[in-house]
This record gives structure tokens, C-alpha cells and sequence, in this order.
């Protein structure tokens, strides 16, 4: 909750901060003194900036985001458009690529050393590294010069025209988007299966006789998934800064398009509930990961180690 | 996390695998064309008569709509990027290493507290949202600071900067206090060695190999980080070519079958951004500096 007030007051400062105005962006080449006064009466701009701020924070408590200065859609109705669009997309991706990463990265460490352990060590940090925005240029001229036909390399179907092709029309940005995370949890899951089929817990069940198969299905994965679950959550960040770019590459309508849009029309409202968007989503994520490590680890669940995060 | 933990610390300089010495390889190309590109291939504004020309001998990376040499504006790209990258991790070193250090040797709940806050902040909006709110608000043109005139170079660097101060506290913070926690630091304190002599000349070059990774780290981040921005339209401006507004700049041309506009500045920031990741992996399995991402010790 300090964290939401944080945010939102750091996104008030800094709207207000900034030099450029909404004014003269909506006023144009019409721009008159009368008409500048008439515009900063209508946006509340005239009211000192602390009165500015507690009005801020008392629309939000009711849950009036305020309208976007341009189009004076309410900032709630965009971004029940667009929210939807970015966390489907970034679901699909994410819960795709993260499964192939906790197999990818599974494997790879039960084969230590192996050519398949290789391929991903060098899989996983090529993926990392790759521009998200450039990958996906390269995909666009794969898909949209090369080999046409097969993928469509822009624009949004929604769902209401059919599902295959809407699924269809999420191929490509989902590809580019989740690849990065693919190659953190694989990362991630592989040193922590090798750590923990290295402690001694691990030789004392073998040594009592317990079969390969349950040792890995019900010791060592459940241990190596403390960390992963950790990583999994911090990867929200990653993916809200690739959707950006990814949604402006292959012409997705969702939350990271009209973030870069009211940010280059210096839309107040509109970016502030951007952010604002982000920051909860954030937040929700966090409870999640707090949630999954309770139910993953009974010595949490139990106190232990007074609520302290586990190795 | 192999077999290499086990070495003892900086006993080898050379790297032992393939893909380390790939990585140095690239970053290496990476600051080559950076440092010597521009004086070699040329002035990266001289327009021709030979528009969109595909790679050629005369022209290594095309030409661009105005005739423009590609490999010439790539290196011109490279350079802001290297310098924009170099000087944001500078900047966040210089003001992360005190604040962690102080923070980890006292382990003061207050200080402590603060920057567990502001990361959490920090983190609730990813770097990059925070960089392009910022830039996209301010505007590209140059803002000033009193009379001081802060270009949209100046801008980058600020914003990437600030954006690592969190994340280089912490490690350094999680850093010192391991070391902290030693004999020698102890026995320093009752012979009466002056505090900041045991914090800055005894500690922190305890404290840098786990830094050293961070900052290579931190690199590979903030190339592309520039290059995200700049494809944007949020980073350094036109006539400058930067990698990222070359990307960006060639999106228009790819339906055309214009490929090296875009992928060729692109595949340069690839390089150096592998380069860099490759090169804190090595390092951070030699030295052993990683761990302080999810083991939290409090």
C-alpha cells in the first residue's frame, strides 16, 4: 500500500516536474493567451501544486483515474481497453516460455555437462541478450517480406473474428516478448536443481533407497522451485518494458502503446494511469509469489525462519 | 556455478571456455567500432546520390534514404552508445558504492530500510517505464538546469544512472556485510585503524569483484536500454545516429525488403549487449559476485 502511495505520488512529482505542457501540445498553432487560461481553468492547471496533488489523491480514492486531456475519455475506460489485450499477451507468453525454461533448465541439470546442457547455457544467454525490438524487426521481415502468408506480422485481431486467427495474430509478438524469460528461468532452474541435488539431503534419501523418480519429483524440484518462484515474479518488470517495445514493433493495441503515446503527447492522466496500472499489477504479483512460496515451503507456512526468504 | 567456483580467486585471467572468449570477442569488436569506427569509415552525415543501396564492398552495411554510409552512422552509433552506457554505470558506481558500503558496514535498520524502499519503488516501475516517463515528458529538446544546458545525451545518462543506484547499493550493501562480518575487520577496529580507511581501503577491495560483475551486468543493460529508447524516438536525437534510431529509423523500409537498414545497426547492439552479459557470467563464476540476487541475508 506505501508502495502504491509511493508511486503515485513520484508520478505526480514528475508529471509536474516536467517542463513540457499538455497546453501547448492541445493548443497547437491556435495558441492564445484567453485561450491558454480558458484550457488551464478546464484541467484544474491554475490550483497550486500541493492542492493540485490532495485533489489528485481524492479522485483516486474514489476511483476517477480523471479523462485523457486530448480525447477526454475517462483514463479508466482506456485502460479497461487496452489492459486486457497486454495481459493476455503477456500471460500466453509468460506461461508458455516459462514452462519450456523449468523443462529447458530441468533437464540441462540432470544432464550436467551435457551437449544438451551446453545448448542451453548458450540458448539461454543468446535469448537474453537479444534486443526484443530488434528480434522482432527480424520477424516482421521473416513473416511480412520473406515467407508471407503464414503469420500475420501486424495488427490486433480481436477475439470476436474467431479464435485461430486471433490466436494466430499472437504468435509472433508472444515469441519475441516471453523469450527473455525463457532464458531467466532456465537460468535460474538449472543452477538451483545442481545446488540442491548437491546437499546432503539429497544423499541421504538416495542412500536410504529412495528411487531416482521420487527423489526428483518430490525433494529436488520442489526445493529448486523456492528461488525460481522468486525470479519468476521479479520478471513482471521485464515483461512490462519488452511489451512497450514489442506492442510498438508488431502494432499491438495494448498498455504499452498507449503508455509510449500519452508519454510523447505529454497526456497527464493517461500516463499517470499507466503507471499506476503498472504498480498494482506489480504489487498483485508480489502477493502471488508470497502465496505460491507459502504453499511451496512448509517452513515458511510453519514460521520458522520468522518469515525471512529461504535460500 | 561449475566446476570453476572452486579456483581460487583472480588465479586466471583467461578465460577457459568457447563461449567466454566469444563473449570477449564481441564486446571487444563492439568497443573497436566505437573507438576507431567513426575515424575510419568516414563522415557519418555525408549524403549521396547512392539511396538504399544494399551492402556492397564500397558501402559494408548500405546506404540509408538520403544516401547515407550505414557503417558509418553504425560506428557513430556505437560510440554514443558505449559512451552513453560507460557513463550511466560511472555514475551509478560513484553514488551506489558509498551508500552501500556505509549501509552494510553500520547495518543500520533505518538506512537499510530506506534503500529496501526505494527499490521496491524502483522496481514497481521497471527502469525503462521510468526512463521513457521521464524523457517523454521533459521533451527531447535540450532542457536547462539554471545555466547549465542538460542535452538529451546528458538526459540518457542521468536517467540509466540513477535507474542502476538501487540495484548497485544493494549488492554492495549485501557485500559488505559478509566481509563485515570477518576477523580482519575486527582486528582492524581494536588496533584503531581510522574508519574510513578500514571501509574504503580495506573493505571495498573486498567488495569490488562482486561489483565488477554488477557493472558488466549493468553494460549489457544499459546498451540496451539506449538503443530501446532511442527506437522509441525517446533517446538521443536526430542528426545523431544512435543504434537504436537507426533500428527504428529503417522500420519503414523492411516491407520494401530493405533489411540492413534496421537489422545490420541492430545486430551491432546484439553484439555488445552479448559481449557484456557473456563477460559478467565468466566473471561472476570466477569471483563468485552473483549471489546476492535472491539470497537475501538479514
Amino acid at each position: 500500500m506505501t508502495t502504491v502511495l509511493a508511486v503515485i505520488s513520484l508520478v505526480f512529482v514528475l508529471l509536474r516536474l516536467s517542463p513540457g505542457s499538455p497546453l501547448y501540445t492541445l493548443l497547437g498553432f491556435s495558441y492564445s493567451e484567453e485561450g491558454r487560461a480558458a484550457v488551464a481553468e478546464r484541467l484544474g492547471l491554475n490550483a497550486s501544486i500541493p492542492e493540485q496533488y490532495v485533489r489528485y489523491l481524492r479522485q483516486l480514492a474514489g476511483g476517477d483515474l480523471g479523462a485523457s486531456v486530448f480525447s477526454g475519455q475517462p483514463v479508466g475506460e482506456l485502460l479497461a481497453q487496452r489492459l486486457p489485450v497486454s495481459l493476455e499477451l503477456g500471460l500466453v507468453a509468460g506461461a508458455v516460455w516459462m514452462a519450456l525454461g523449468i523443462l529447458a533448465g530441468a533437464l540441462a541439470a540432470l544432464r550436467h555437462g551435457s551437449p544438451f546442457d551446453g545448448l542451453v547455457r548458450v540458448t539461454s544467454v543468446v535469448a537474453l541478450s537479444v534486443p526484443s525490438f530488434w528480434l522482432g524487426l527480424v520477424c516482421v521481415l521473416v513473416f511480412g517480406v520473406y515467407i508471407t502468408g503464414v503469420l500475420p506480422v501486424s495488427g490486433y485481431v480481436p477475439i470476436s473474428e474467431g479464435l485461430p486467427e486471433h490466436l494466430r495474430g499472437l504468435v509472433l509478438p508472444a515469441f519475441v516478448l516471453g523469450l527473455p524469460a525463457f532464458a531467466v528461468v532456465a537460468r535460474t532452474f538449472r543452477g538451483s536443481v545442481l545446488e540442491v541435488l548437491d546437499r546432503d539431503y539429497v544423499s541421504f534419501a538416495t542412500s536410504m533407497g529412495m528411487s531416482r523418480r521420487t527423489l526428483l519429483a518430490r525433494v529436488a524440484m520442489r526445493n529448486a522451485a523456492i528461488p525460481l518462484v522468486t525470479v519468476m515474479g521479479l520478471m513482471l518488470g521485464m515483461l512490462v518494458s519488452g511489451a512497450i517495445l514489442v506492442e510498438n514493433v508488431f502494432g499491438v493495441p495494448g498498455l504499452g502503446q498507449l503508455m509510449v503515446d500519452s508519454f510523447r503527447r505529454q497526456d497527464y492522466p493517461v500516463a499517470a494511469g499507466c503507471c499506476l496500472a503498472v504498480a498494482v499489477l506489480y504489487l498483485l504479483t508480489n502477493l502471488l509469489v508470497d502465496l505460491a512460496q507459502l504453499a511451496i515451503d512448509p517452513r515458511i507456512r510453519e514460521g520458522v525462519l520468522n518469515g525471512g526468504r529461504v535460500r | 556455478m561449475s566446476a570453476v567456483v572452486s579456483a581460487p580467486r583472480g588465479a586466471r585471467l583467461l578465460p577457459r571456455d568457447g563461449l567466454t572468449w566469444f563473449g570477449a570477442v564481441c564486446a571487444a569488436l563492439f568497443c573497436l567500432l566505437a573507438v576507431l569506427g567513426p575515424s575510419l569509415a568516414g563522415d557519418p552525415n555525408a549524403t549521396g546520390s547512392d539511396v538504399l543501396a544494399a551492402p556492397s564492398l564500397t558501402h559494408p552495411f548500405g546506404t540509408d534514404q538520403l544516401g547515407r554510409d550505414l557503417l558509418a552512422r553504425t560506428a557513430a552509433g556505437t560510440r554514443v552508445s558505449l559512451t552513453v552506457s560507460l557513463a550511466a554505470v560511472a555514475l551509478g558506481l560513484l553514488v551506489a558504492l558509498p551508500l552501500g558500503i556505509f549501509a552494510g558496514y553500520h547495518g543500520g535498520r533505518l538506512f537499510d530500510d530506506l534503500i529496501m524502499r526505494v527499490l521496491e519503488i524502483v522496481q514497481a516501475l521497471p527502469m525503462f517505464v521510468l526512463a521513457m516517463f521521464v524523457i517523454g515528458l521533459s521533451g527531447t529538446a535540450t532542457a536547462h538546469l539554471g545555466p547549465i544546458p542538460i542535452t538529451m545525451t546528458t538526459k540518457v545518462v542521468l536517467l540509466l544512472g540513477v535507474a542502476f543506484v538501487p540495484y548497485f547499493a544493494r549488492v554492495a550493501r549485501a557485500a559488505t556485510m559478509a566481509e563485515t562480518g570477518q576477523e580482519y575487520v575486527a582486528a582492524l577496529r581494536v588496533v584503531g585503524v581510522p574508519r574510513l580507511r578500514i571501509l574504503f581501503g580495506e573493505l571495498l577491495p573486498n567488495v569490488a569483484p562482486a561489483m565488477v560483475v554488477q557493472a558488466f551486468l549493468a553494460m549489457a543493460l544499459a546498451v540496451f536500454a539506449e538503443g530501446g529508447l532511442g527506437f522509441l524516438g525517446l533517446g538521443v536525437q536526430l542528426p545523431q545516429a544512435t543504434l537504436g534510431n537507426l533500428t527504428g529509423g529503417g522500420t519503414g523500409y523492411l516491407p520494401a525488403g530493405v533489411w540492413w537498414y534496421s537489422v545490420l545497426p541492430g545486430a551491432v547492439m546484439l553484439a555488445g549487449i552479448l559481449g557484456f552479459n557473456l563477460i559478467g557470467d565468466a566473471l561472476s563464476d570466477s569471483l563468485g559476485g552473483r549471489g546476492t540476487t535472491h539470497v537475501e541475508t538479514r
